[in-house]
């Protein structure tokens, strides 16, 4: 007959083992997602997404790391203490006596039994000095005699794997996600653009050594300083790359005077109409091809440049910085917009347009933009087809402003702008402004005109069109700024009777 | 049966099953039906505990404890508690005795001085009375102007009590309430029980029980097997477990249970948990184990414990019983268990 007291300090050895291995079999695999995680950011952020990079800069991703592998090596600690603590728990010998209780149905005689027989370590032995003892002894040797430990204390494999892989799981979700947030949280804004600014910089610096290259790169990487500088509005900012913009067309021009010096005749055979001078590439051979200039009228009718002879496939690091700056004018504008609302509370119908008119310079001219097709990107356009795109150059200065894309043959793609609904304040008090107007027996009603509105911007009426057109496209004035004393619940309230003829 | 000093606890705990079984028969033989019962007051006399027996009148509460004491060869004493009944009249006086000229005071030992003692219906004498009786269950002695008696042992009082006819009753006090090991309830017999009390009791010959000790004997009997009833072991995850059980019913105790809070006036005293305990072991006994376990516990719980709940007036007012709560307290620390 087995003897009871060493079976069950075997079973609590096995059940200690059973425990420990299960403990740190949840905690390791956490660990080890964790320092996978971790070696993972250290590999992609010299190597994987060049885009992780600007998600997460070298400093954030130093940190991230750091933080990752003290995280590793608190749960490597507390999984090792999870699982001493785990043994010393499932090997205490009522622990394991009452779990064998359970298995072998024996009404708590093993339980009693190991109290009995381990009581003498507690100093407890009331139980132990029973007369009864040995009969007790002898029914739980007769269970345990085909008692085998590792069958009840078995290493819960199945539980244990999917326990850990749901909490690495986790783990590694929380982790992204956490990352994610911070670096949402920490990245500056317009990142990503102050990073290619940055780039253009370098590739520009490397690609000629140029002083106007040199000087270009530097006045882009002083732009991508004003982007990154939190105390600058909006407004600023784009004034700012308005004065780069101006530059590097600039310098766009030398270089494609310097690249086709016998073809670079182009918009000043344009349409009598426009002033805007086309300065394309047109160096193909084949004749009466017609440029591509912005100043070129709606008929098309000049005819100078001629059609490039191959699509340049690959775009000039001068051309990039043309095309990056347009896009970062277009966020700023757009967040400027944003900012106006939120602080008028409803944006006024020709603010955008005064805005962009007081950066044309006069009617027909466009001082930021009225060249002609760039060098590689532009498609190749026949001549003499009208073009509905194209408008006037005094009309369309200021869609010349709002569209930096011009030229990359992508066309303006703000057409479908409408100016957001405004919150116009309709209906006074009664008795707000002056008496109030009693109409309910009257015969008739006179009703004023107000005199006719005036230009904002003291814009003039030109001829030379089909039609005269004035400077500034808006002639109404704005309506004036609402202060009134009464609360808005009071200016919104109509009597119920008026419903009707409000509709 | 003679008495064997030298027995291994296999055969102490055999001879213990045996004489509990016989005694059940040979009660049984008497008394049809109510075998959980009459269970529980043997299992209350091999505790050393008391035993409160309630029931309507007729239903053989009196003939059942006598046919205990019958069978186990125990001095037997019955007293009909009235409310005329005095002190006296239970524990005995000292009587004036004239004896070779000359003239002394002799203690004449009242009714309480038996192995086992019939209170029948208890309720019915005075407090003061009832309070004599209090001094002999707990002590097992009684004063009387000045000197002490001991009662001889075993000391076992089995009280009745009826629950209906309570005009001119006075209840027992919580305190003599504590006093009993369990409160049993007869219960009436089914109709095929009734049909065989009727042939046992109407026809011309009655059954005697047989005693199962020497009435010389008995008494030494009875204590050896209570001594073994105390030697059984219980461990402490069961000692936790009754001690869970007393407090779930204890009003106040952060343990307690909603119901015992909302019910309760006052909980069970340890002498609750002495008498869970006590019981549990003779019913470990009885399976031939050695140790306590959990339903040796739970088989108890009621008789044990529904005496010592008292109830308060919302109780009463929704005929919330003792055993109601009990019964779900009994329900939570199972689950809580396991």
């Amino acid at each position: 007959m087995a003897n009871p007291v060493e079976v069950l300090n075997s079973a609590r050895k096995q059940a200690g083992k059973a425990a420990a291995l299960s403990a740190a079999l949840t905690g390791l695999p956490v660990a080890g997602t964790l320092a996978t995680f971790g070696l993972l950011l250290s590999i992609t952020s010299a190597s994987w997404l060049e885009r992780y990079g600007v998600l997460l800069t070298p400093q954030v991703a130093h940190k991230a790391e750091a933080v990752i592998f003290a995280l590793v090596f608190l749960v490597v600690l507390a999984t090792l203490a999870g699982a001493s603590q785990a043994y010393l728990k499932a090997s205490r010998p009522q622990d394991v006596a009452a779990r064998i209780d359970r298995e072998l149905a024996a009404k708590e005689e093993i339980v009693t039994f190991a109290e009995a027989s381990f009581s003498e370590d507690s100093g407890s032995s009331a139980t132990a000095r029973s007369p009864l003892f040995p009969l007790l002894s002898d029914r739980v040797a007769g269970y345990l005699e085909s008692f085998e430990p590792s069958r009840i204390f078995a290493i819960p494999t199945r539980r244990v794997v999917l326990r850990s892989s749901l909490t690495s799981l986790c783990v590694l979700i929380t982790a992204f996600t956490a990352l994610l947030v911070y670096a949402r949280l920490t990245q500056p804004p317009y990142a990503s653009q102050i990073e290619t600014l940055h780039e253009l910089a370098s590739k520009l610096a490397e690609s000629s050594p140029s002083p106007e290259n040199a000087v270009l790169a530097k006045r882009l990487a002083a732009v991508a300083d004003v982007l990154a500088n939190p105390a600058l509005t909006a407004r600023e900012k784009l004034e700012r790359i308005a004065a780069l913009k101006r530059e590097v067309e600039e310098l766009e021009r030398r270089e494609t005077a310097q690249k086709n010096p016998q073809s670079s005749s182009a918009g000043s055979s344009g349409s009598a109409h426009n002033k805007g001078s086309g300065s394309g590439e047109n160096s193909g051979n084949e004749p009466a091809g017609s440029g591509n200039g912005e100043g070129q009228n709606e008929r098309n009718q000049g005819g100078g440049g001629k059609k490039p002879s191959k699509r340049q496939t690959t775009s000039s690091p001068v051309n990039e910085a043309n095309r990056e700056i347009a896009e970062i004018e277009r966020e700023l504008e757009q967040q400027s917009r944003r900012s106006r609302q939120s602080s008028t509370g409803f944006e006024r119908p020709n603010d955008h347009q005064q805005q962009e008119a007081s950066a044309d310079t006069g009617p027909g001219e466009n001082p930021t933009k009225s060249s002609g097709p760039k060098p590689g990107v532009n498609e190749p356009q026949k001549g003499n087809q009208p073009e509905p795109e194209q408008k006037l150059a005094g009309a369309n200065a200021k869609e010349n402003l709002r569209s930096p894309r011009r030229g990359t043959g992508l066309g303006d793609t703000r057409l479908g702008e409408i100016p957001a609904p405004a919150n116009y304040k309709r209906f006074y008090a009664f008795g707000e402004h002056g008496p109030g107007l009693t109409v309910k027996d009257a015969r008739y009603v006179v009703v004023s005109l107000p005199p006719a509105p005036q230009a904002a911007s003291g814009g003039k009426i030109v001829a030379g069109g089909p039609s005269a057109k004035a400077t500034t496209p808006y002639a109404n004035l704005p309506l004036p700024k609402e202060d009134l004393a009464a609360n808005p619940q009071q200016q919104q309230l109509v009597p119920p009777r008026y419903w009707d003829l409000l509709r | 049966m003679g008495v064997a000093p030298r027995m291994s606890p296999a055969e102490r705990v055999a001879e213990f099953r045996d004489v509990f079984t016989r005694a059940e028969t040979e009660v049984g033989r008497v008394i049809v039906g109510n075998q959980s019962t009459i269970r529980k007051i043997l299992t209350a006399l091999f505790c050393g505990g008391h035993v409160l027996i309630e029931g309507v009148p007729g239903l053989g509460k009196t003939l059942m404890v006598k046919t205990v004491a019958q069978v186990l060869g125990l001095s037997f004493k019955r007293i009909q508690f009235t409310p005329d009944l005095m002190p006296s009249d239970i524990v005995g006086t000292q009587v004036l005795v004239e004896q070779d000229g000359r003239r002394d005071f002799q203690f004449k030992p009242g009714p309480i001085f038996a192995n086992v003692v019939l209170g029948d219906e208890i309720n019915r004498a005075t407090p003061k009375t009832q309070s004599a009786v209090l001094e002999a269950m707990e002590e097992r002695q009684v004063t009387v102007l000045g000197t002490t008696y001991h009662l001889t042992p075993p000391f076992f009082v089995l009280a009745t009590q009826n629950p209906i006819e309570l005009e001119g009753t006075y209840p027992l006090p919580e305190a003599q309430m504590d006093r009993f090991l369990f409160k049993v309830i007869v219960s009436p017999p089914k109709p095929e029980e009734l049909r065989e009390i009727l042939i046992r009791t109407t026809g011309a010959v009655s059954y005697q029980p047989k005693p199962i000790f020497e009435p010389a004997q008995a008494a030494a009997h009875v204590e050896r097997l209570k001594a073994l009833v105390r030697e059984v072991m219980i461990a402490e995850p069961l000692e936790r477990f009754v001690i869970a059980i007393i407090s779930s019913c204890t009003p106040g105790s952060p343990a307690a249970l909603p119901e015992a809070t909302q019910y309760l006036r006052f909980g069970p005293s340890p002498r609750g948990a002495q008498a869970l305990i006590m019981g549990a072991k003779v019913n470990a006994l009885l399976a031939g184990r050695v140790n306590v376990s959990y339903e040796d516990i739970e088989d108890v719980v009621i008789p044990a414990l529904r005496h010592r709940l008292l109830r308060n007036f919302q109780a009463e007012a929704e005929n919330v019983t003792a055993e109601a709560i009990l019964e779900q307290v009994l329900k939570r620390v199972k689950r809580a268990r396991a």
